[in-house]
């Protein structure tokens, strides 16, 4: 039950990109056309749910035991930067068709504040590994729902006369600026412990 | 689907004012006079090439063009008199088509019809002098009817529509002939149903014309079921005329014989089974003149006439301005610049709107309200067609299907930003047509 | 509403003969071209047009919500109409600002958004957060996205939530009781301020549920809007009829709210009130009659409008009930309007994606 609680805050009231505000370069720049968006947020949510599962037995099982708690962020960060590339190769040579749809995304989210923040949320919330990797899939699925509705408005908008100074980047920041107001009528739906 | 009432009907449509002046107006006919300008090509296929020359004395049902390959059709004299002219002409639609003018005798002499009687003709036969008559289709779309009626062999066609409706508003020509000549219109039903080898035989009329709904029904031997179809813009259109009457979609980009039933306007039965039984070739047709025309009427007209002709028979352009003339009715007619162009084989009306069809409105952005979508029967999305061509956006106006749309207008006829959208997807078809090439 | 004008012309040509009878055919004849021009316009095909074009659409909405504004006055004071009239002139100014800017005329679409937005607002909004808070809609909600017609968001529900998370006091916990009696509101500037929670609160804090007598007359606290869910009925039964509003999205969304809620109220009744308080309590029916319908941001095909009509229901009950907020139809709407270009496009693909390309 504790799992679903987590899994749904992830997606609705902890959104990572509209409550935290996280991971917002390749939501900016990768929400033109539909088809990357969605590209994109399957490579985001692959990316944190490995790498959250591998972080968490590397954070308790080497780092705490011997008192190396300070070195988590260059752990994480080596860990998903390897684990990315690993994952891209694989990727490449065993689903080439799947490598064509969205491979061309994972180095874009190799340092990705996204992904590290995942992983620091679960350190700092003191999950188990199993609520963790849930936790990472949540908060991968929420993120790809901001950026697949966030892409849809923008082809929406292709021809809107937007005025010069916000297009592309600026207009999309106030979509999604206006898209974190509304998320906030999701607080103290559900918990996030 | 009408949920409310039992009657069949399509989905969207819209519901304009009748406007039927003419409703009860006798077909009268008009003497032709003057001179008469009778296009070349007055139906869908090859343009029929001219046999006469300058010079030439022809007569009423002489063959002037000869049908060039299979799916054209001949042309003939409507009157009799001297060939003073084979050029180019402009034809309603608005192109300049190649046509024969000839200056009237005013004898009116005919040649000699050869009569025939239908159970003894052979298919062939009959498809020949349907060929030879020069008969296309007379609902608007002039297509050639022994081309229509010669299905390939591997469409199984079962059903026949005969094509009542008459939906666009103020015309009635198609009314009145049904009214006046129903013996006729049903003779020629039952000919082509045994040419085509239907089971069924439908016909559909719309529910403001009951009486002429009733002279069929009450001849028809049983064989032919007349079904009164609620009255909605477009129910006249063959796609959704088929689908109230017999469930089935036409599909996109398909044709009804795809789907194993054929369509006949009702005038074009009715010149069926005069030019098998009676020889007598197009040459004539019931055009509603209306609007604010002067003595609006259903007129008996030779094909060939010239809108000055007409008017000025019936008493010349009504004072005040007469900004519109149009060749059809007010949904999907053809303006016309001056009153010189000629009375053709699709010609249903001839429409005259005053002032307030000159009024000029600016179209505000689109406020999404989706009443075009609401309406259009053909199930499209006119809004997002417009938008993508107007950006330019070729490929996506293919995938939503503009070639789909069939011009009814009745988009544009809703929409509350007044925006033209009829003239942007007609726009876009061609845009499509233009890059496949 | 074909009818409506049908059977004035009888009425018309019925009185015409009569003498004493003739002004009755003058007056219907002068409203009659007021409300239903004559079809036949427009220098281009088709010939005919259909009596509803902008200036009349909306027309027709503020005067549908005219009643509801009126009743707002009666149980609060003028101050509601100061309200008003400061939320027409901030917006108005921002409007022609940015038209004048891109050289376009001016719209009417401007009209709704300025009387729907104060409505959403607590009485004793101050003016100046009201003035704030419009303007904020009108730029950041639609003129920033290419003005009308254009705006993904509801402009007017843009402004309000924006007023919410800034100012959340004084915009979601002061609350005035509504005077009731007599002329009430129309001899007093303002109420007499007595902070109450309205009728959502105080279910979510205690479980009481008021009276629906008051909530369907209007004897309760909350926004402007709010006060009469009979005035507020009658404004959308009549844009559904004189089909300026789609009837689907109220529908979708009133039905989906009763039949969740009633789920709910059997499975959790601590957090979910019984379905016919739900739709009578809180901004519910302004919205899904006002705000839900705006016809640009909601969606255009048919199929999309049952979807979104479902889902918005679904939110609204959920945020009520399990959020820390009372009431949730501001954000169901906005969250809901993000969604709608996606169902949209969900619902072309379907209608002429691989399904529908078989006859080839």
């Amino acid at each position: 039950m504790r799992y679903i609680s987590v899994l749904i805050a992830a997606i609705f009231a902890h959104n990572i990109a509209l409550r935290y505000f996280l991971g917002w370069c390749p939501l900016v720049s990768q929400s033109k056309k539909l088809s990357s968006a969605w590209g994109m947020g399957v490579a985001v949510t692959l990316v944190m749910t490995i790498t959250s599962a591998v972080n968490w037995p590397v954070y308790n099982y080497l780092l705490v035991p011997y008192g190396l708690e300070y070195l988590q962020y260059i752990a994480f960060i080596i860990v998903i930067a390897s684990t990315v590339q690993v994952l891209e190769m694989v990727i490449e040579r065993f689903f080439p068709s799947l490598y064509t749809t969205m491979g061309v995304f994972l180095p874009l989210i190799t340092v990705n504040c996204a992904i590290l923040g995942v992983s620091l949320f679960m350190i700092l919330r003191d999950y188990t590994l199993l609520t963790g990797i849930v936790f990472a899939l949540g908060s991968g699925i929420g993120w790809s729902v901001a950026i697949v509705s966030l892409a849809s408005i923008r082809e929406k908008l292709r021809f809107a006369d937007v005025p010069k100074p916000l297009q592309g980047p600026g207009i999309t920041m106030l979509i999604a600026g206006i898209m974190a107001f509304a998320f906030l009528g999701f607080s103290g739906m559900v918990g996030i412990k | 689907m009408s949920l409310l009432t039992k009657k069949p009907s399509f989905v969207g449509g819209i519901h304009p004012a009748d406007n039927k002046l003419t409703r009860d107006s006798e077909i009268k006919d008009i003497a032709p006079s003057g001179t008469l300008v009778i296009p070349l090509s007055q139906h869908i296929g090859a343009p029929a090439k001219p046999v006469v020359e300058e010079g030439d004395n022809v007569k009423r049902g002489q063959k002037i063009g000869e049908a060039q390959g299979f799916v054209s059709s001949p042309v003939h004299a409507s009157s009799s008199g001297e060939v003073t002219k084979i050029g180019k002409f402009r034809h309603p639609s608005g192109n300049e088509v190649k046509g024969v003018k000839i200056d009237l005798d005013g004898e009116d002499k005919s040649v000699d019809f050869k009569e025939a009687d239908p159970g003894e003709l052979s298919t062939e036969e009959i498809l020949e002098r349907i060929q030879g008559a020069g008969i296309v289709g007379m609902g608007g779309a002039a297509f050639p009817t022994h081309v229509k009626l010669s299905p390939p062999e591997e469409k199984d066609i079962d059903t026949l529509v005969i094509n009542g409706a008459e939906c666009e508003p103020y015309l009635t020509s198609d009314f009145r002939l049904t009214l006046e000549e129903p013996e006729k219109i049903i003779k020629g039903t039952e000919l082509i149903a045994d040419v085509l080898e239907v089971d069924k035989v439908y016909f559909g009329i719309e529910d403001n014309k009951p009486e002429a709904a009733e002279e069929i029904r009450s001849r028809a031997s049983g064989s032919i079921e007349v079904v009164e179809l609620p009255t909605k813009y477009p129910q006249g259109w063959e796609k959704t005329l088929i689908q109230a009457l017999t469930g089935r979609e036409v599909p996109v980009d398909g044709l009804p014989l795809d789907i194993g039933v054929v369509v006949q306007n009702v005038a074009t039965v009715k010149a069926i089974w005069d030019g098998v039984r009676f020889g007598v070739p197009l040459t004539e047709r019931v055009v509603t003149a209306t609007g604010t025309i002067r003595n609006p009427g259903n007129y008996r007209v030779r094909i060939g006439t010239r809108g000055k002709e007409l008017i000025d028979q019936l008493g010349g352009l009504p004072e005040g301005r007469t900004a519109k003339l149009i060749d059809g009715g007010p949904m999907m007619g053809d303006t016309q610049p001056d009153q010189s162009t000629p009375v053709v084989k699709s010609t249903s009306g001839l429409l005259a709107l005053g002032e307030e069809a000159a009024v000029a409105r600016d179209s505000s952005p689109c406020i999404r309200c989706g009443k075009c979508v609401d309406v259009c029967p053909a199930n499209l999305l006119p809004t997002s067609i417009y938008k993508s061509v107007e950006s330019g956006d070729i490929e996506k106006a293919e995938e939503l299907n503009t070639t789909a749309c069939c011009e009814c207008g009745s988009c544009t006829y809703v929409c509350p930003s007044e925006i033209p959208l009829v003239q942007w997807i007609v726009q876009g078809k061609s845009e499509i047509e233009k890059r496949k090439e | 509403m074909n009818r409506l004008e049908r059977l004035m012309s009888d009425i018309s040509s019925y009185t015409e003969d009569n003498p004493y009878l003739q002004h009755i055919t003058e007056v219907i004849d002068t409203v009659r071209s007021i409300v239903f021009e004559p079809g036949v316009s427009a220098d281009k095909s088709p010939f005919l047009r259909d009596y509803i074009e902008i200036k009349r659409y909306m027309f027709a909405v503020v005067l549908a919500v005219a009643p509801a504004a009126l009743a707002s006055i009666y149980f609060y004071g003028w101050r509601a109409l100061a309200m008003i009239v400061v939320s027409y002139v901030a917006g108005g100014i921002a409007e022609v600002t940015f038209t004048l800017i891109r050289k376009e005329e001016i719209t009417e679409g401007f009209l709704v958004t300025g009387i729907l937005f104060p409505l959403t607002l607590p009485p004793n909004t101050p003016l100046w957060m009201v003035a704030v808070g419009i303007i904020v809609g009108v730029i950041l909600g639609k003129e920033v996205f290419g003005g009308t017609g254009y705006n993904i968001f509801n402009p007017a529900l843009v402004g309000r939530v924006f007023l919410t998370t800034t100012f959340p006091v004084a915009t979601s916990s002061e609350w005035l009781i509504p005077m009731t009696g007599g002329w009430a509101g129309f001899k007093q500037f303002s109420v007499d301020t007595v902070t109450s929670a309205t009728p959502l609160g105080v279910f979510a804090n205690s479980g009481t549920l008021a009276p629906l007598r008051d909530l369907f007359f209007g004897n309760i606290p909350g926004c402007l809007g709010e006060s009469s869910a009979l005035l507020v009925l009658a404004g959308g039964i009549f844009m559904i009829l004189a089909r300026i509003i789609d009837w689907r999205v109220p529908v979708s969304y009133l039905g989906s709210v009763f039949l969740y809620s009633a789920l709910g109220t059997y499975l959790w009744p601590n957090q979910v009130a019984p379905p016919v308080f739900q739709l009578l309590a809180g901004g519910l029916l302004f919205g899904a009659i006002y705000m839900a319908t705006d016809p640009v941001s909601s969606p255009t095909t048919k199929e999309a409008k049952w979807v979104y009509g479902v889902f918005l229901g679904v939110m609204t009950v959920s945020i009520r009930a399990f959020s820390g907020y009372p009431e949730g139809v501001t954000y169901s709407i906005l969250l809901m309007n993000m969604f709608a270009p996606l169902f949209d496009e969900m619902v072309m693909t379907f209608r002429y994606g691989p399904i529908q390309k078989p006859y080839k």
